[in-house]
């Protein structure tokens, strides 16, 4: 009975956020420069980006246009790899200035002693790295042979300072799937308190390797290992946003799936391009910051993510999951958008009529 | 939009969990939402009131930081939220020149405020 009312308090909670549509979670792509060329990068990033990273004074003009700033705000400083830039610190502390929390997401390859205090004595107050398997999958997936030693040092570092927001990203695929209690472990022992797990969606170079993509049944046995983990509670585990998961929502996340892109989450793109979530497709740009205000932009304008009606089509058409799941993650929609990329709920019905029919 | 707020704070609360107002974008960081303190300031020299630049600031707020100061004897730093907080400045000893004792400063910051500033100017006496 609480469940039934929690979840009709929470549908009636994301058509309040959707109407009032308060930015409060930024991204700013600040460069597509990458010391990476990782193998499922949705980005394409590498390190011979053909933009030039974005000058922070362009940045900070759009930000500048955001009246009636929400309460809790933070920048995503995201890239290509961030700590390429040697100027993170700098606006950082513009960012704090004006009241603006802010944090990275990186690979930590760059992150050692002295960039940790200067990006702490910047104000930085969040911090993701990725972690995509033990230490020959990750070099693997990261295409670098000496990753994995690098982001060992780097979260070494980043638990010894308890004021940071930290979690590890980790993509699950092919190979690092019969590995995920010894990352949780490893995880455990360095203290680490936040593990989200993704799988990775077939879009940019992803697209080109069937290594990275899960079946249906190794889905299904992901959403029963975080729920089981989340049960244990030896690490804040938890499957990312990225997807509605149909009968395992409650279980794997602290909260029900909601897609906030264009509805809480904006972005800056490299090439001042006004979007959600930088691995959205680039055809749903709504506007640009060297042409207009960014937060006209972010009021007028954000019509497909707010609503979200066009997408009941291809197998979205009939589903009766519709009104809960809405199309997946927005970043599901590609090309020329008549079906979504991927469908968690499907997948993971598929596997439990699989498990069904083998008994 | 006041109306719209409170009934998000209303169903917010009715969800019997804060996490309804605390996610990360899929592809992003956790939310920046600790409290913090901002301390600024300068060291200078008690005798000439000269800055002093390339001197050590340090303290412990659950783990060991440094800063130094700037060519204007200037510093800066984030700090995070706490109640009192002991900085260290020192003379460090690959500087030449002058010799400046130890000095020790114990400030106060408030771990229920979003975030506090605070502005030291501190005078360091030759030794």
């Amino acid at each position: 009975m609480l469940q039934i009312l929690k979840k009709f308090i929470f549908q009636r909670f994301k058509k309040s956020e959707t109407e009032l549509h308060e930015l409060n979670y930024l991204f700013w792509e600040c460069t597509t420069r990458c010391n990476f060329h990782c193998l499922h990068c949705g980005s394409d990033c590498s390190q011979d980006s053909r933009y030039p990273d974005m000058p922070f004074e362009d940045f900070l003009r759009a930000l500048e246009t955001i009246k009636d700033k929400a309460h809790h705000f933070t920048i995503a400083i995201t890239g290509g790899e961030p700590l390429l830039r040697k100027d993170l610190e700098q606006c950082g502390r513009e960012f704090r200035k004006r009241g603006f929390g802010w944090g990275i997401v990186s690979n930590g390859y760059l992150y050692d002693e002295e960039r940790h205090k200067s990006l702490l004595n910047a104000g930085i107050g969040a911090l993701t790295f990725s972690l995509d398997g033990l230490e020959a999958e990750h070099n693997w997936l990261r295409n670098n042979p000496n990753s994995f030693e690098r982001v060992m040092k780097a979260i070494d570092l980043v638990v010894a300072s308890p004021r940071i927001n930290f979690d590890i990203v980790t993509c699950v695929n092919q190979k690092n799937f019969g590995q995920l209690a010894q990352i949780r472990d490893l995880l455990i022992s360095k203290k680490v308190k936040a593990w989200r797990l993704f799988t990775i969606i077939p879009i940019g170079r992803a697209a080109q390797n069937p290594d990275l993509s899960l079946s249906d049944e190794q889905l299904l046995k992901l959403m029963d290992y975080i729920a089981d983990n989340r049960n244990k509670k030896e690490i804040d585990i938890k499957f990312s946003c990225e997807g509605y998961v149909g009968c395992y929502e409650g279980k794997v996340r602290d909260w029900y799936y909601f897609c906030r892109a264009g509805i809480n989450i904006g972005s800056v793109l490299i090439d001042g391009s006004i979007s959600a979530c930088p691995n959205i497709d680039r055809s749903f740009v709504q506007g640009n910051i060297y042409k207009d205000n960014f937060y006209e932009v972010w009021q007028n304008k954000f019509k497909p993510f707010r609503d979200r009606s066009w997408m009941r089509v291809g197998q979205c058409a009939t589903c009766r999951e519709f009104s809960k799941c809405q199309g997946n993650g927005f970043h599901n929609w590609h090309d020329d958008k008549q079906n979504v990329l991927v469908c968690h709920n499907q997948k993971i019905e598929n596997a439990l009529r699989d498990r069904a029919l083998k008994k | 939009m006041k109306k719209r707020n409170i009934l998000r704070t209303i169903l917010g609360s009715c969800s019997l969990t804060a996490s309804m107002f605390v996610f990360q974008a899929c592809y992003g960081m956790p939310d920046h939402e600790e409290n913090d303190t901002f301390i600024e300031g300068q060291v200078t020299s008690a005798e000439t009131s000269l800055p002093l630049p390339g001197f050590i600031v340090s303290w412990n707020n659950g783990c060991n930081d440094t800063l130094r100061t700037d060519t204007a004897g200037r510093f800066s730093m984030y700090a995070g939220s706490f109640q009192t907080l002991k900085l260290r400045f020192e003379y460090p000893e690959s500087l030449p020149g002058t010799k400046y004792a130890v000095k020790d400063t114990v400030v106060t910051g408030d771990p229920n405020q979003e975030l506090v500033k605070l502005n030291l100017n501190i005078a360091l006496a030759k030794k």
